[in-house]
């Protein structure tokens, strides 16, 4: 089982190099083979999440472990090794990573310009995204880290939508330029931050399990933790240093914006509970009110932004980041059902997002513009891209039944468990606002009377619809039937030093 | 025996001519000719030192020819660049080469 | 089959929804006898599940039946607790009452759809929708705990949302649905932040029983129950449209009428009383400030609503203010803590309510027409839906005997002699008002010469499958009252009247109050005759009474203006909000946080590069500077 773990990042970098010898006079042949290895990650990442047994033990499963660099110079024995396994919080990351690169072969199937270059940097990042989510070496999570932040750039720049609206314009290399600065100048505070930890617990090694039992001095962990907050919370779309995102996704294309919004930002959050949680626990008890007090401005100024854009993927962009807000307030209420809800709704945003980008995707490669004003009873030509869409609103909402439903109810739990009622009762206003505009773009574009203009729209492509059928699968399994998530999570958040009860 | 004092006198006086020189002309030629009089200062004060310091060894004579070798390369590259200089713009005043920047 | 199968009754629709949302397009008939099967079952199964519910009978008390089965369970680290969640069902007598009236509703009006909706283009999806729709409203009746009910509250909003805007290539719809949505949306907030608070300093459960339990010996702080019941509230007057979230209940009337008929009338708009009636015991354990707050929400609701309904014109608006007007009442009642008025009053309300909607359906049907002003004797062409509505419109006035008048004098006594002597008046005077718009609005439709005879002649009696439901409607709204008698109930095999079936504390049985029914029945008779002389003929008293106090008039045809108040709000405050933190977002936080600091680097940048003269002599002497300078730091540090 753990070479299937180490599969998932071979096959994304074996794949590479397959693409590179493909002639580009036959992009049919790359895109069945994009095809075939996101089917393949899809089916292992479902094995790994189904077989991972969640009860007893440390958690961590299918653990391999190579060494690299070892008693060298500063580096003690096992220094820094190639440490791959799977936690509870692994699991459903793994799942998500595979079903959204799965659907997003499918949505960038017509990609016509340089299709295998786009393959080869799309399955790169998904290697690096992979290898974030089981790395249990500190060194090479941040390497990984690095790989699935990079070639984002390109992906943007060179495939992306440059965009004109009425009082400014972003071309797509100003959003590739923004982002990748932004990302890259998080990464500098994380590296800094690795090196202090690495000198401080002084055991010469990266192992992150070693690490976790190194007892820090409290206030080194005050003052490094705040690194590890800020560096990874650019990722997660942290107010205020989320204007990356909605830029950044407006840029890209469709199959980008899904691995960005769904996996992508998921990165951010993730690193902040595996490594600052989880090695600097009391650190991240000291800034937990600040966390939470950033978590819950985004996801309320995310929310009300999201209702003024009239342009689609901003509305989208905008949800993103008023829902990583909830996931931070997750983290931040530094409890056991807290932190199982960010877990779940990093798992809910990343499917029901992913579903979103599919359909304003779908919409904008036949209509060419994305400003909802100028639609209007599309609802009437494509019943099924509305039915997608919808869903997809509605577990952004918070619809019960959907995923997240179960994800936010947890994050609302938690956070008044913790005692910051205050950010309970902004966090529910804020997804009513959710429901406000969501229903307000519903209303807008695809209901009322068709306008004439668009009565030549064709429904979405076999392959799209599949993508979506795909994600959907995922939001009803996690709304109507949270538990083997829940079990899977909490069994491994309860051993995350400083969660309380 | 002279003392070292004068050498190294007679060496601050051409030095602080070629520094004078290198700061106030503006003519190419003439700056590269007040260059080369910093050189040779430092190579009396090699010379000297090497003498007084060190007599049974070479080495600082030595290192006053290498100076003296590089200065001739230098004067030969120099004069090349100069020559184009004027060739292509017929100028020999230094503040009027001021391509080089931003 | 019994108690323990409960869960099939809302489980049956479910499986229907299912079904017909992915073969639907394949079925013969697009399925609607799918649907109509599986309400129709789920009507059956409500009567062993109270056969078992009366086989427990003890003397005049009934045990409830529960079962409930793990959703999701996990430990919490450290507590030594686990945090579960449970799905399951309830059944004590408000249940059964919901039960019988959601089933037996669902299925009049999906039998009365099959005319109704004939030839529309998305008829399968509306029996799609229906069966998602009577799903989710009986798992809201049945649910065990909170969450479950939340689950099945927000479904209905959601089924809800969907049946309005079912139309909703017209713009009116889309935007009537939306509105729907949104405004029940702001009072499902306080819904969930009360269930949290009540599990926050609960018993680590969101199961209502054990809460009602753990309140009742003393486990929450009494201003804290007070706070977390007043948010329960809030879910409640978004769901039941009581003021100030009713707005959305008028123009949800775009929807199918037979579609008001369920969701508008019927069922989910009393899903607020039944939140309230089933979490009583809380809000009588709360501080007495918030049964106060629910009763005088409920009678502004009275007052508005039936102001509201003289001025309006579309009859279905009309029903539907009344709809408000019936909903106010039980929630004067329940603020009263009096369940069995309530609930009984919600029992009769669906069947005549439901009758008037769906009779008001058969007109629009019929003549295509759904204005008042356009409407006019249609009792010569339309006899049985006439003499329907006609029983219906006695009901909602409630004239002794028809079932309204049972429920609305014991709401009335209960006020009575619970409550300050003027809630009981201002009570008694919505019910001449009441009597006057429901004349009006039978009158103008049903009597007297046609105002337009072009809709006249398009009238005509409908087939039996929508004259059937109004038939056995019309019954129940007659006969529905009778079950406040100790007599009849026992005949039906229950230990006596209404009152001992559904009560909080103790049953009680049938007490006749002359005084109140006369008083009563002379305001709301005299709301009729006062009504017949405005409006008889050709309305002249009605149009000059209405010029003589022109400002009232315009007023309530314009709703008090209370929906234009929130459209500004939401224009300019909401919207403002909006479009103030999106300019914020990119011109303060992108363009001046995050290209600004981009352009310091670049600015700095631009502003030191000019130190590159490119000028020989400067940068000579910027060197011997620099060694003079070096040498003259050495010289001291060596000094």
């Amino acid at each position: 089982m753990e070479f299937v773990l180490l599969a998932l990042i071979v096959i994304p970098l074996a794949v590479c190099p397959l693409f590179m010898v493909i002639p580009s006079q036959y992009p049919q042949l790359s895109r069945y083979l994009a095809a075939l290895a996101g089917g393949a990650l899809f089916g292992l990442s479902l094995l790994l999440f189904v077989a991972y047994e969640f009860d007893g033990g440390s958690g961590l499963r299918y653990e391999l472990q190579w060494a690299w660099l070892e008693n060298i110079g500063f580096l003690g024995e096992n220094g820094i090794t190639f440490y791959l396994a799977l936690d509870g919080i692994g699991a459903p990351m793994v799942l998500l990573n595979g079903v959204v690169i799965f659907a997003a072969v499918f949505v960038s199937w017509n990609l016509a310009n340089r299709t295998k270059d786009f393959f080869v940097l799309l399955f790169l990042l998904v290697a690096g995204v992979y290898g974030v989510f089981i790395s249990q070496d500190l060194f090479f999570f941040f390497f990984w880290y690095e790989v699935a932040v990079l070639p984002m750039f390109l992906l943007i720049a060179v495939w992306g939508t440059s965009s004109e609206f009425k009082t400014f314009a972003r071309t797509k290399e100003y959003g590739a330029m923004k982002l990748t600065l932004m990302l890259v100048g998080g990464s500098v505070l994380i590296w800094v931050a690795i090196m202090a930890l690495f000198i401080e617990a002084g055991a010469g090694t990266y192992d992150m399990t070693v690490l976790r039992e190194a007892a820090l001095d409290e206030d080194f962990q005050k003052v490094v933790y705040p690194l590890f907050m800020v560096g990874f919370g650019v990722l997660a779309g942290m107010w205020p240093l989320h204007t990356w995102s909605p830029d950044g996704h407006v840029a890209a294309p469709t199959g980008v914006s899904m691995l960005h919004a769904g996996v992508l930002m998921k990165l951010g959050a993730f690193g902040i509970l595996r490594v600052g949680m989880t090695l600097l626990p009391e650190g991240a008890e000291f800034w937990a009110p600040v966390l939470m007090a950033i978590g819950v401005t985004g996801a309320v100024y995310g929310s009300i932004s999201a209702l003024a854009q009239t342009d689609l993927k901003y509305m989208v962009g905008y949800s993103s980041v008023s829902h990583m807000g909830f996931v931070l307030m997750g983290l931040a209420s530094m409890n056991q059902i807290g932190v199982n809800g960010a877990v779940l709704q990093m798992f809910a945003h990343g499917a029901m997002t992913a579903l979103m980008f599919t359909s304003v995707g779908a919409l904008y490669d036949q209509a060419h513009i994305r400003d909802m004003t100028q639609f209007g009873g599309i609802a009437k030509p494509m019943p099924r891209h509305t039915a997608f869409f919808t869903i997809a609103g509605l577990s952004s909402l918070g619809l019960p039944g959907l995923a997240g439903f179960v994800a936010e109810f947890h994050i609302f739990v938690g956070v008044f468990e913790a005692g910051y009622w205050w950010a309970g009762v902004l966090g529910v206003i804020s997804a009513a606002i959710t429901a406000t505009y969501i229903l307000r773009m519903l209303a807008k574009a695809y209901f009322g009377p068709l306008n004439e203009k668009w009565a030549g729209l064709k429904e979405m492509r076999l392959g799209e619809q599949f993508a979506a059928v795909l994600l959907i699968a995922m939001i009803l399994l996690m709304g109507l039937w949270p538990a083997p998530f829940i079990d899977r999570i909490s069994a491994t958040v309860e051993m995350i030093p400083g969660i309380a009860g | 025996m002279i003392p070292i004092d004068n050498f190294l006198v007679l060496s601050a006086i051409l030095f602080s001519l070629g520094m004078y020189g290198v700061l106030a002309r503006r003519n190419a030629v003439l700056i590269l000719m007040s260059v080369e009089l910093m050189l040779q200062a430092v190579v009396i004060n090699f010379v000297a030192f090497a003498v007084y310091l060190d007599p049974e060894t070479f080495t600082g004579i030595i290192f006053g020819i290498f100076v003296i070798v590089i200065a001739a390369a230098e004067v030969g590259l120099a004069l090349a660049i100069i020559l184009r200089l004027f060739r292509n713009r017929q100028i020999s005043n230094v503040d009027e080469a001021d391509l080089l920047k931003w | 089959m019994g108690m323990d199968q409960a869960w099939l009754i809302p489980a049956i629709p479910a499986a229907a929804f299912v079904i017909l949302l992915i073969f639907g397009p394949y079925l013969p008939r697009k399925g609607d006898w799918l649907a109509i099967a599986a309400i129709g079952t789920s009507f059956i199964l409500v009567f062993p599940v109270l056969a078992d519910l009366l086989d427990q009978a003890d003397g005049t008390t009934y045990v409830a039946g529960e079962k409930a089965w793990e959703w999701l369970s996990f430990d919490l680290a450290g507590a030594g607790e686990t945090f579960n969640i449970e799905i399951g069902f309830y059944v004590d007598p408000i249940t059964i009452v919901m039960l019988a009236v959601v089933t037996l509703i669902a299925l009049m009006v999906q039998v009365y759809s099959i005319a109704y909706m004939k030839g529309d283009s998305r008829y399968g999806w509306y029996f799609t929708a229906m069966s998602l729709f009577a799903a989710s409203m009986l798992t809201l009746v049945l649910a065990n705990n909170l969450l479950l009910l939340y689950a099945g509250w927000e479904a209905v909003g959601f089924c809800s949302f969907l049946l309005i805007g079912f139309w909703y290539e017209k713009r009116s719809a889309a935007e009537a649905a939306k509105k729907a949505f949104i405004t029940t949306r702001i009072g499902d907030v306080g819904l969930l932040i009360g269930i949290i608070m009540l599990w926050l300093e609960g018993p680590n459960t969101f199961n209502i029983q054990e809460i009602i339990a753990f309140a009742e010996e003393g486990g929450y702080e009494t201003t804290y129950l007070t706070a977390a019941v007043l948010f329960l509230f809030m879910g409640a007057l978004g769901k039941s449209g009581q003021f100030p979230l009713h707005v959305w209940l008028p123009d949800a009337m775009e929807g199918p009428t037979p579609v008001s008929a369920l969701i508008h009338a019927a069922t989910m708009v009393v899903a607020g009383v039944y939140l309230v009636a089933r979490m009583l015991p809380l809000f009588e354990l709360a501080d007495p400030i918030a049964l106060d707050i629910v009763l005088v929400v409920g009678l502004i609701t009275v007052m508005i609503s039936a102001t509201m309904g003289l001025a309006a014109t579309d009859i279905k608006r009309v029903i539907a203010y009344s709809t408000l007007n019936s909903l106010g009442l039980m929630f004067v009642a329940l603020g009263s803590s009096a369940v069995t008025a309530a609930m009984l009053y919600l029992f009769v309300h669906a069947f005549f309510k439901a009758l008037l909607f769906l009779g008001a359906g058969s007109v629009i049907h019929a003549t295509e027409e759904q204005d008042m002003n356009r409407l006019g004797g249609l009792a010569a062409k339309m006899p049985i839906t006439a003499a329907m509505f006609a029983i219906g419109t006695l009901a909602m006035i409630g004239i002794i005997p028809l079932s309204g008048f049972w429920a609305k004098d014991e709401v009335l006594a209960v006020t009575r002699e619970e409550q300050h002597i003027v809630v009981y008046l201002v009570l008694l005077s919505s019910l001449f008002i009441t009597g006057l718009y429901m004349t009006r609005l039978f009158v103008r439709t049903f009597l007297f010469a046609p105002r337009e005879q072009e809709v006249y002649d398009r009238a005509h009696e409908n087939g039996l499958l929508i004259t059937v439901p109004l038939l056995i409607l019309g019954l129940l709204a007659t006969v529905g009252g009778f079950v406040v008698f100790d007599e009849v109930g026992e005949a039906l095999g229950f230990a006596g009247g209404f009152g001992q079936f559904v009560f909080l504390h103790e049953a009680h049985g049938f007490e006749f109050h002359l005084d109140v029914a006369v008083t009563s029945t002379v305001l709301a008779g005299g709301g009729v005759v006062f009504g017949w002389f405005l409006w008889r003929d050709k309305a002249e008293l009605a149009a000059s009474v209405r010029d003589r106090f022109a400002p009232i008039s315009t007023l309530l045809a314009n709703r008090y203006y209370i929906d234009e108040i929130y459209q500004f709000a939401i224009d300019h405050i909401v919207l403002g909000a909006g479009a103030l933190i999106a300019w914020f977002d990119r011109v303060v936080v992108n363009d001046a946080g995050v290209n600004g600091s981009a352009n310091i680097g670049y600015l700095a940048g631009f502003e030191a590069k000019f130190l590159q003269t490119g000028r020989l002599p400067n940068y000579a002497l910027a060197i011997v500077a620099g060694i003079l300078l070096l040498s003259v730091v050495m010289l001291v540090a060596l000094v």
